[in-house]
């Protein structure tokens, strides 16, 4: 009987037949059809490649648009009974011939704190004689999920829904199968706006209980949950055996007493989830398959029966999300089972229903009645409310969204203000690519925290803040991505910021000592500029002045009461309106051009930011930008081109895409998804073949581009750990100029992988990684190939690491000159000195390589981040900077007397990053999109051509105009280490002597090591740690070659 | 005299009997273990107690980017859960040192387990660690999760402790279940402590598998494009897979070889002699989904009659399908794509030799 019971089930599934129609021109809702009837067909679909299971489900690492598997199914036009119509006023005019009418009116509304839920209006039930009101089993209040809508199988349901503008839609629907479904909104479905239908069997469904599948009649429930995994949280239901609702809210505790029978639904309305139960297990409806973790997504719905705590006794028993980062990041609960008789509840989690402090007005009437009794009926939780939620997005300046709005008027919209304690929620619901949830800062010994996933993720995230402070939230892949929440004390006058802030480094601040109060006043300053466009600095017209909107309002650090406003502007001088300099181009002109990465450039025809722009070095004025509207480019980061210098490849970070486009025209060539959130970019100087960090995965992919039909091939991906280890995060990584191995500085482990291309036939593996500082993220190379620079971010120092043993030789302290927050960070292509773009200072360091000390700081703009060499006309070079909220590049001369000595290293001159238009309002330059806001800003990857970098000049054809040094940088750089040089057949005296004084001062600073020093150091170097994963160490001893080479490069005494 | 003689050679009948009458049921036992040939371990006609005893060790990698964890197997003794009588030591059917995946654990539906851990002071975890079971029956005493959780106390154990767990295989619990660890916590941002953590360290290693076969000792397979029962006692290698972020790691049961256990590591060439009947355990671990395919097959999907050729599974979901090797070379592989160019894949051959190849192992 059960069996042929299962076999209909079956075959109706298998028939595909879905319940639930879905109109194609609603407004209001889409309504999910039929699960568990997806059977994987076979391939070739409409596009001939992609397999239709992958497209629909395959959220988290799919290489296409990941955006394609979130639409909501609104296209879908399989409507199995009835066709759609209008329904008037008397229901009982459509009765379905089989039986019930179900109708049913909800309305969406928006909650103080920018969510959205829907409110059941009304119930009305007709079996053909008379007629129920059903209302009084919903909740009064909107609710999260919404009201579920019960009805039985062969029943009809004419659903009327509001959305949140008002408009009414009415859609009628007749269900032939059981099962549960989901409705949700066209817009905000990841904020609220969801809930369930519940289509209850005629017949009794099959349940394994007491360890035999038996029927089992829907009636005899004592209780159905219903959660929907959205994000990283549980939103919760509970209906009991009368079928009244109650709103349980995020991550709810359910209660039941043991052996009693319930009901689980388990629906998803964003993101790839599994949800688990401990110590339960359960029959797979429609199969025969026991199980305990099943897989839910936006089109994937489950429900099951057990007896609470079957054969397992009384429990607090866990239900939790198994993704482990949704684990990570709070996405669980508890299944309490009492004993028999106890009648053990449910208790709420904390909801949404109380905003925030400064709540913008919502659609809700916040006297409504319902909401205040609702707000105290809960113990606990809703004393809790406090709940902010922020969306995390692709757009600059607003990259953890509060959804309730601004919470300090006139400030940012990435600030959530609490009042005693409060909920941070996250969902990453308007990103295209993987980010972590990880806290920055928080007040010390605050529960909770920090708040962390090891690996980035698609999700969300939901944290408790119990404790008065700030709270500083960032992405470990994308740093300047900041949310912030301060929960404030009410007893005391003033938003409260803390006694003491912890940093995830390990750093206490105290703000009553100077430099604790001096670094958060900085990082609050940078939260203000980074997350409002207003404050970034506008370099264009005759007198440019930045004006800073820091709100005025009263804070506490620790004891200490201060006006925010003018604790954040102090230290920039009077007043908040700071004059800027003037625009001035360099003197001397650049060979060729530098194409800048601007970011947050937002164009008419695209939903994502940035473009790249071109600015043409010899006469310093833009004269193209890319937008490349055609593929939504998004956040295009940094730049690489052939080894001809006819093509750039373009990372998009906040996606998992690269993009080839001609250097000549502006034209897309290519747009491959390669893994995600794709950083830094390099070829190999050797093969050409390109190397992309691919930030939100484990490795570095390795990728070949054909000329022939312009088209990528990803070759692998070359991992930066072994199998099993801690999740790096590769960023900055830089290729050696003999092309054999390959440097990556991982931000999440604090260490960088060397690869060495030329270990095994599978052609590379990791030759050793060395521990650095904290959060790795640029490097630059010495022209031997010898050395590398890694800038630590999170701890403002330069690893210096050898890279034939991987050995940690040095470390240079930037915080001590006032720089901090390094990012990019290249070597001089003639190995002089380093330039290291400073994000949170503002500053630029110029390091000499000598000594490893830092000879001068350049002043740059907030959000001072890329930095790479290019040439300058007659010789020498200069550093384009560019950074991330100014529309300018500066250019630096490291080294303008070029004697090889940086500390006469200067500003040349600055760039505008906008173009320029005519009277006419048509831009002169080159564009495929209109600018239309955020002009020039966001610079972060810079690009020159010709890439006169060691290992790639020598490749660059004759036409360039370079200097005999340009091209060969390499024989440059060990001339100037041979100290003092003697340049006999140098005619120029004058030269002569300056060189010869420039040596001398070199001299003085170094003692040059005797042969017995160079000799061990070698031995040193060859006994270190050079790790070979399948074999063990092979140590290197000197050659009589390594002899030579050591004995040519000590000094010959001075004359 | 005659009298005493007899009565003596009955007394001796009689002790005799009794002897043998006693020895009865290791009489059968062997008797019935010897039926069963030595294609699998003996079956039981009664409950047996097992008595495990499981540790965490350490797998440390010097070359930087830190350590890895494996559960290793140091005792494993079957009893008649009826009498307490001593039945086997299977110890030796396993891996020697920590594994990754762990040691395989295979039981009928009826046995009840006791399961101790071990954390040894200087070679396990820095942290408490736990074993927390799916799918097998235990009391909230035996969940392995920290107190706030469970509500009970810390249930594992910190670095010279053990615990003793106990699992009941009740009915209805027949299946393949993941055991994993779920309270140490170890290097999260940059200020690394080691200590308890309530999601525990599941990725690093410390997750194997339990699986719990059924009375009735059939299941469905795939032969010849047709659903068809098939004895479990006819299944020649059960091969148990995690598949992580970044690898399969693999273990094997060979039953044609006393149940013997090898470890097969990361990405191994899995070997099957033809026409033989192989049942593949998958499982998703850690935060990323998986599409798996085997080039060249069709299997069931578990629980039903559905065909398919490829299965997404997530995080602890589990996927377990029988069938018949074909002659030939197949791959199998996660198809997603960052996966599969990372090297997610392996060799899957079926010859005459039918022999696995380890991957590569994290023990250096």
């Amino acid at each position: 009987m059960v069996i042929m019971k299962m076999n209909n089930v079956l075959k109706n599934s298998l028939m595909g037949i879905f319940a639930v129609m879905l109109l194609t021109s609603t407004l209001t809702m889409g309504v999910q059809n039929g699960i568990n009837t997806e059977k994987i067909k076979d391939p070739i679909e409409n596009n001939g490649s992609v397999h239709p299971i992958i497209q629909m489900a395959e959220a988290s690492k799919d290489i296409e648009n990941e955006k394609a598997s979130e639409k909501p199914l609104k296209n879908l036009k399989s409507n199995p009974f009835e066709s759609n119509s209008e329904i008037g006023n008397n229901p009982k005019e459509t009765l379905s011939q089989n039986g019930t009418v179900n109708e049913v009116t909800i309305k969406a509304e928006k909650l103080p704190n920018g969510q959205y839920a829907y409110r059941i209006l009304k119930h009305m039930i007709y079996d053909g004689q008379s007629v129920e009101d059903l209302t009084e089993r919903y909740p009064k209040i909107p609710t999260i999920p919404g009201p579920s809508i019960e009805m039985t199988q062969y029943d009809s349901l004419i659903l009327h829904s509001i959305d949140e503008t008002g408009i009414k839609k009415t859609q009628k629907i007749t269900a032939q199968n059981a099962g549960t479904f989901e409705y949700y909104g066209e817009h905000y479905r990841t904020l609220g706006l969801f809930g369930a239908i519940i289509i209850n069997p005629i017949d009794k469904v099959p349940a394994q209980i007491n360890g035999k599948v038996v029927s089992v009649d829907i009636s005899s429930l004592e209780k159905q949950y219903v959660l929907f995994m959205v994000g990283s949280t549980f939103w919760g239901q509970e209906i009991d055996s009368n079928h009244n609702q109650k709103p349980l809210w995020t991550n709810p505790t359910l209660g039941a007493d043991l052996n009693q029978l319930v009901r689980f639904h388990i629906l998803g309305a964003a993101h790839q989830h599994t949800f688990h139960l401990h110590a339960h297990r359960w029959l797979d409806p429609g199969t025969t398959n026991i199980i305990d973790t099943k897989l839910i997504d936006p089109q994937s719905t489950h429900w099951f029966i057990v007896e609470a705590g079957d054969k397992v006794g009384i429990g607090t028993w866990q239900y939790h999300c198994h993704v482990f980062a949704h684990m990570e990041a709070g996405m669980m609960g508890e299944f309490k089972v009492g004993s028999a008789g106890s009648n053990t509840q449910s208790v709420s989690g904390v909801s949404p229903l109380i905003g925030g402090i400064s709540s913008v007005s919502a659609s809700f009437d916040r006297n409504d009645q319902n909401i205040i009794e609702a707000s105290k009926s809960e113990k606990g939780s809703m004393a809790q409310g406090n709940f902010i939620t922020f969306d995390i997005t692709d757009e600059p300046g607003q990259w953890f969204r509060n959804v309730e709005g601004e919470s300090l008027s006139g400030s940012t919209k990435s600030l959530g203000v609490v009042e005693s304690k409060g909920t941070a929620h996250f969902i990453m619901s308007s990103t295209n690519t993987v980010h972590t949830i990880s806290s920055l800062l928080w007040p010390t010994g605050a529960p909770n925290m920090p708040f962390d996933q090891m690996i980035p993720y698609r999700g969300g995230g939901i944290v408790q803040l119990e404790n008065p402070g700030l709270y500083l939230f960032t992405c470990k892949i994308h740093p300047y991505m900041f949310g912030a929440m301060i929960v404030d004390d009410p007893t005391t006058e003033g938003l409260d910021l803390g006694d003491k802030l912890s940093l995830s480094t390990g750093t206490t601040l105290d703000p009553t000592k100077d430099n604790g109060k001096a670094t958060i006043a900085a990082l609050l300053r940078t939260f203000f500029i980074a997350n409002n466009p207003n404050n970034w600095q506008d370099y264009s017209g005759e007198h440019p002045s930045w004006k800073l909107q820091i709100p005025e309002i009263d804070i506490n650090f620790g004891e200490e009461k201060t006006n925010l406003k003018n604790l954040l502007l102090n230290s920039l001088g009077d007043g908040d309106t700071i004059p800027l300099k003037t625009i001035s181009s360099p003197s001397k002109p650049g060979i060729g051009e530098v194409w800048i990465d601007t970011q947050f450039e937002k164009t008419a025809n695209k939903s994502k930011p940035g473009t790249a722009t071109k600015v043409n070095v010899e006469n310093w004025q833009v004269d193209r930008k890319v937008a490349l509207p055609q593929i939504n480019m998004n956040n295009p980061h940094n730049m690489w081109s052939d080894s001809q210098q006819d093509i750039i490849y373009q990372t998009q970070w906040l996606d998992n895409r690269l993009t080839a486009f001609d250097r000549h025209s502006g034209k897309l060539l290519d747009d491959i998804g390669v893994g995600d959130a794709p950083s830094q970019i390099i070829t190999n100087p050797i093969n050409d073949l390109i190397y992309v960090a691919l930030s939100g995965e484990q490795g570095d992919a390795e990728i070949k581009f054909n000329k022939e039909d312009n088209k990528f091939e990803v070759l692998r991906i070359v991992p930066m750990q072994e199998a099993g280890q801690n999740p790096t995060i590769p960023q900055g990584l830089w290729v050696t100029p003999d092309g054999r191995k390959m440097i990556t500085p991982n931000d999440s482990t604090d260490d960088i992988t060397i690869i060495d291309f030329s270990t095994n036939f599978r052609g590379g593996e990791i030759q050793n990684r060395t521990h650095t500082d904290d959060m790795p993220i640029g490097t630059g190379i010495m022209p031997d190939g010898k050395t590398a620079y890694v800038a630590n971010f999170l701890s403002s120092t330069l690893s210096v690491i050898d890279m034939d043993s991987g050995r940690l030789l040095d470390k240079i302290d930037l915080a001590d000159k006032g720089n901090v927050l390094p990012i990019q960070t290249p070597v001089s292509p003639n190995g002089q000195y380093v330039v290291t773009a400073n994000t949170l200072t503002g500053s630029i360091a110029i390091t000499d390589t000598d000594t490893n000390t830092i000879v001068k700081t350049l002043p740059c703009d907030p959000g001072c981040h890329g930095v790479n060499f290019g040439a300058k006309e007659g010789g020498g070079y200069y550093a384009y900077v560019t950074s991330k909220f100014s529309n300018r590049m500066i250019v630096v001369d490291g080294d303008p007397n070029n004697d090889g000595d940086a500390s006469d290293a200067k500003i040349a001159g600055t760039v505008l990053l906008t173009g320029k238009y005519a009277s006419d309002g048509k831009p002169m330059f080159n564009t495929d999109d209109e600018i239309i806001k955020y002009d020039g800003m966001g610079g972060q990857g810079v690009y020159p051509i010709p890439n006169i970098n060691p290992g790639w000049v020598e490749m660059l054809d004759l036409t360039w105009n370079l200097t005999q040094d340009q091209r060969d940088p390499l024989t440059s750089f060990n001339q100037l280490q041979n100290q003092p040089i003697q340049t006999s057949n140098n005619d120029d005296s004058i030269n002569n002597h300056v060189n010869s004084q420039s040596i001398q001062h070199q001299q003085d600073q170094i003692k040059p090591p005797t042969i017995e020093e160079k000799i061990s150091e070698v031995q040193q170097q060859s006994n270190g740690p050079v790790i070979n994963s399948n074999s063990p160490g092979r140590p290197v001893h000197p050659t009589l070659d390594n002899l030579n080479n050591i004995i040519s490069l000590l000094p010959v005494p001075a004359p | 005299m005659n009298y005493y003689r007899h009565f003596s050679l009955i007394l001796i009948a009689i002790l005799a009997s009794i002897i043998v009458i006693g020895n009865l049921d290791q009489v059968f036992d062997s008797i019935y273990a010897q039926n069963q040939g030595d294609s699998e371990e003996p079956v039981y006609p009664y409950p047996v107690l097992h008595k495990i005893d499981i540790s965490v060790q350490k797998i440390e990698k010097s070359g930087g980017g830190g350590d890895l964890y494996g559960y290793q197997l140091d005792q494993h003794l079957l009893f008649n859960a009826n009498t307490g009588e001593f039945l086997n030591n299977i110890t030796h059917k396993y891996s020697s040192g920590p594994t990754i995946p762990g040691p395989s654990l295979v039981i009928e539906e009826g046995d009840t387990v006791q399961l101790t851990l071990t954390n040894p002071k200087n070679t396990g975890a820095p942290g408490m660690v736990s074993v927390h079971v799916h799918g097998i029956h235990y009391s909230i005493a035996s969940d392995g999760t920290l107190g706030i959780l469970n509500g009970l106390r810390d249930e594992g154990v910190k670095p010279g402790q053990s615990i003793r767990y106990h699992w009941t295989a009740g009915p209805g619990t027949a299946g393949t279940w993941p055991y994993h660890d779920h309270t140490l916590g170890l290097s999260l941002g940059h200020s690394n402590s080691p200590g308890t953590n309530m999601n525990g360290a599941e990725t690093i290693g410390l997750f194997g598998t339990l699986v719990i076969d059924s009375h009735t000792g059939k299941t469905l397979a795939l032969i010849d494009d047709k659903p068809t029962k098939v004895d479990i006692a006819d299944i020649s290698k059960d091969v148990l897979c995690y598949v992580t972020d970044d690898a399969f790691w693999c273990d094997q049961i060979d039953y044609r070889n006393n149940a013997q256990r090898t470890a097969l590591w990361e990405n191994p060439t899995i070997g099957l002699k033809n026409d033989e009947l192989v049942r593949f355990h998958l499982y998703g671990m850690g935060t990323d989904f998986h599409i798996f395919e085997l080039t060249g097959y069709k299997w069931l999907e578990p629980g039903t009659t559905n065909v398919i050729s490829k299965k997404k599974f997530g995080p602890l979901e589990n996927h377990v399908f029988t069938f018949q090797g074909k002659n030939g070379v197949a791959e199998y592989r996660d198809t997603l794509s960052s996966h599969l160019l990372s090297g997610m894949k392996g060799e899957f051959i079926v010859d005459d030799m039918g022999l696995s190849i380890p991957g590569k192992s994290p023990i250096n």
